[in-house]
């Protein structure tokens, strides 16, 4: 990755809202060192254990909990990576980026990434080809603010009958 | 791990959903509603975190179900008809009709939470195909669970989730379900869930046959590993009727990293050849007639879709090729503007990149690690290896009571989606024959069975009592697994290879080889016979003999335990109903070489009920109503 793709990478916004300034040059730094890496790994320098968190970020989310803390080391790791879904829930919660993913090594030859950056609003990801080439794409993720939702969402439901065929928020939700 | 360290927790509620996928997101959000005007509690137990658990835990691209009733041009009618064809006649039209008659109204909630929707200039929804929208959906889930979550909070004390508890048992007194049993994945605690309903969703199963991919890429399966079929282990156990355990699900993906192929097939409307360029839809299109009258309905059910293709691997005539290449030159050919025709291709460049980073990001890794760019490069598909899902085209689960307005005399029994047995109701991939829920109608069957439930809970206001006799045996019998390691480890100084126990990633592994070789899976062409599943079925009983000595050397290590015996049990019901049923329906999920054609006097549902008392199972038809 060359500096002109990391001002690229920049350039998009908005960075997640959690990152403060100094994350980013630490960012801007650490993709310096992006190369090949090889399921979903934890890159030894940049994990601390999320040691300022109340919990471990990758071992709270892991759908299938596999991201332990090493209590010993203070680093986070994969314990079965053969049953890593590569679902990059780790990856986008992680708040130092020190999770990447290396293709499944049984049919994937090396030297691809694809790292994302999520924000509140939206989601950009670097894809680096295994020839080098490199392309971005940048997605909306959610159109209202995390923690806001309001369950019935403005709409009145019709009924008080438990029994009736009528839904919370219906009929109204029916037509929009 | 001692087991006598772990302190035993009980908790008592009215309703219990388990599970917290978008059926169980679906079931708290609506029972809480009216939990609140009737003063019943909601309790939600999740194995993970609800954010990001499930299926639609990575995200999706598409919600696969959406009529857009109020547009006129679907109706509940079509859809019944169009699932109908697609299982070959294997589907309730009662509960298919239930959710497709609600869904849009989960579908325009979603929306509202802020999950962004594709749009039209006109500001309608993108359509994928005909039941099916475009969504930018990598937070789904994210928003779904934070609805639900919020819902639950609107109940005060009398909302609460649990997250990162395993169920591993159900909990039955005389004919009716009163609890759940588990254990916390990160502390020493036991859990005993007592109430009055409960309603499982814990999802279908994966890692039932061996996988294609055995190394790392085991995990690469197209539905998630951690789906591990608590489901059918619940209802099963309990005592409830089954039904459709045989229709299992074999998608065709792109190949190994099992990317979606809808938005090629539907969207960009491309064209899968063998490798020689022929479009096998059309040069075997007479094939089809062999499967009237589902063969020869439009769309071709997906079944048959897959049946042609391995006709043409059969014969070697792989690879299978998407032309993603030709789709997109030919969405770009008819645009005479040069420079509208470079911005459309760049749209199209992102539109499926998307498609695989929203829901399948391997599938982006395996193109970029290929140096494929759909643009000029054809990608290989192939059918994975079978899983039970009866929120997409499978249809395994249990048998329920359909909603009274619409479900025929022999399908009601007094609750939406309870079970055949009382207090205990099913949704998403737990509840059977009634495909083609996906996200959003899982989430919609949640709604409807939350709501039943808490129907339920009022008309049954008595407290419901577990002997303490009772919880002391469930609570050895679900450490136990901690319990053999415990007693045996000293033995043998390796940790995983000891006489007096096996550890649950072998136990799985073999299970997975039983499946595969002699219920019919992928290395074996989906074939098989009677003869191969009286034999597959003679090593069950073995498995389930050596389940007792599953050993477990810490809580992962339990985990593992309970969801390799879930899935022994999802195995056998599934060997049983295969022996059942004398025909081959759907040739391209499996093929009974014994009975390679499809029969009128099958059409029927093939049910079975494991009996908790005697340890019998039984087996019968349901007519088609």
């Amino acid at each position: 990755m060359t500096r002109a793709d990391i001002k690229l990478i920049l350039n998009f916004r908005p960075l997640p809202i959690y990152r403060n300034f100094a994350k980013i040059i630490y960012y801007v730094c650490d993709c310096q060192k992006l190369s090949f890496h090889m399921p979903s790994f934890v890159i030894t320098e940049k994990c601390d254990g999320c040691r300022a968190l109340d919990r471990t970020a990758c071992q709270y989310i892991c759908p299938n909990d596999l991201m332990v803390l090493d209590r010993e080391t203070g680093k986070a790791f994969n314990r079965a990576v053969d049953m890593c879904w590569e679902c990059y829930s780790c990856v986008k919660i992680c708040p130092t980026q020190a999770i990447e993913v290396r293709g499944y090594a049984d049919f994937m030859p090396l030297g691809a990434v694809v790292q994302p950056l999520r924000s509140s609003g939206t989601i950009m990801w670097a894809v680096r080809f295994r020839n080098r080439m490199v392309k971005r794409f940048k997605f909306p993720i959610r159109t209202t603010p995390e923690g806001s939702i309001v369950p019935d969402a403005g709409f009145s439901t019709g009924t008080e009958d438990l029994k009736a065929p009528v839904l919370r928020t219906e009929p109204e939700s029916l037509e929009r | 791990m001692k087991t006598d360290s772990f302190e035993t927790v009980i908790v008592e509620t009215d309703l219990l959903i388990l599970g917290g996928g978008m059926a169980a997101c679906g079931a708290a959000y609506e029972a809480s509603f009216w939990a609140n005007k009737h003063g019943q509690r909601v309790t939600l137990v999740d194995k993970a975190a609800m954010e990001r658990s499930g299926a639609v835990a990575m995200g999706l691209s598409a919600i696969n179900l959406y009529l857009g009733l109020k547009n006129g041009k679907n109706t509940v009618e079509d859809y019944v008809q169009y699932v109908k064809n697609d299982l070959m006649g294997i589907a309730r039209a009662d509960l298919v009709a239930n959710i497709a008659r609600h869904v849009d109204s989960s579908v325009h909630l979603f929306e509202k939470w802020g999950l962004p929707v594709w749009k039209d200039r006109e500001g309608n929804y993108v359509k994928e195909g005909r039941w099916q929208i475009m969504i930018h959906g990598e937070s789904y889930k994210n928003i779904v669970s934070e609805a639900a979550k919020n819902a639950l909070k609107e109940l005060g004390e009398a909302g609460s989730y649990y997250e990162r508890i395993f169920i591993s048992e159900p909990v039955v007194f005389e004919d009716r379900c009163v609890g759940a049993a588990g254990f916390s994945v990160r502390e020493n605690k036991f859990y005993l869930f007592k109430a009055k309903a409960i309603l499982d969703t814990m999802g279908g199963a994966v890692h039932i046959f061996r996988p294609r991919s055995v190394g790392e890429g085991l995990g690469r399966s197209w539905y998630p590993p951690f789906n591990s079929g608590a489901s059918a282990y619940f209802t099963i156990r309990a005592g409830a009727e089954m039904t459709c355990q045989e229709v299992r699900f074999v998608p065709v993906r792109f190949k190994d990293a099992y990317g979606p192929v809808g938005a090629w097939f539907l969207l960009f409307k491309s064209k899968a050849t063998n490798a020689k360029g022929e479009d096998y839809m059309v040069t075997r299109a007479g094939e089809l007639d062999k499967w009237a009258p589902y063969g020869t309905v439009k769309p071709t059910p997906a079944n048959l879709r897959n049946y042609l293709m391995l006709k043409e691997l059969e014969e070697g005539n792989g690879p299978i090729y998407m032309h993603t290449e030709e789709a997109i030159r030919e969405l770009v050919a008819g645009i005479p503007d040069e420079k509208e025709a470079k911005r459309k291709m760049k749209e199209l460049e992102s539109e499926a990149w998307e498609d695989f980073l929203d829901m399948t990001i391997s599938q982006a890794l395996h193109w970029a690690s290929h140096n494929i760019m759909p643009e000029e490069t054809p990608s290989e598909i192939s059918a994975c290896e079978p899983y039970f899902i009866s929120s997409h085209s499978g249809a395994s689960g249990a048998w329920i009571s359909g909603p009274d307005d619409l479900a025929p005399d022999e399908h009601y029994w007094g609750y939406d989606n309870m079970t055949t047995v009382k207090g205990l109701f099913a949704a998403g991939d737990a509840s059977g024959a009634s495909s083609h829920k996906f996200s959003s109608g899982s989430f919609t069957e949640g709604r409807i069975a939350g709501k039943a439930a808490i129907a339920f809970c009022v008309d049954h206001p008595g407290p419901v009592e577990i002997q303490q006799a009772r919880i002391e045996e469930l609570k050895q019998q679900v450490l136990g697994p901690l319990a053999v390691y415990e007693e045996h480890q000293g033995y043998a100084n390796d940790p995983d290879v000891n006489p007096h126990f096996i550890k649950p990633r072998m136990f799985m592994f073999r299970l997975q080889k039983i499946m595969d070789e002699y219920a019919g899976g992928a290395s074996v062409g989906f074939r098989t016979s009677e003869a191969l599943l009286k034999k597959g079925l003679e090593y069950l009983q073995y498995m389930k003999e050596d389940s007792l000595k599953l050993a477990a050397s810490d809580l992962n290590e339990l985990m593992r335990s309970w969801e390799n015996i879930h899935r022994l049990w999802q195995a056998e019901s599934h060997i049983r109903t295969l022996l059942f049923r004398e025909e081959t329906r759907w040739p391209g999920y499996y093929f009974r070489t014994d009975h390679p054609t499809m029969k009128q006097d099958w059409e029927v549902f093939a049910n079975c009920r494991f009996d908790p008392s005697s340890g019998e199972w039984n087996m019968f038809k349901r007519p088609i109503l």
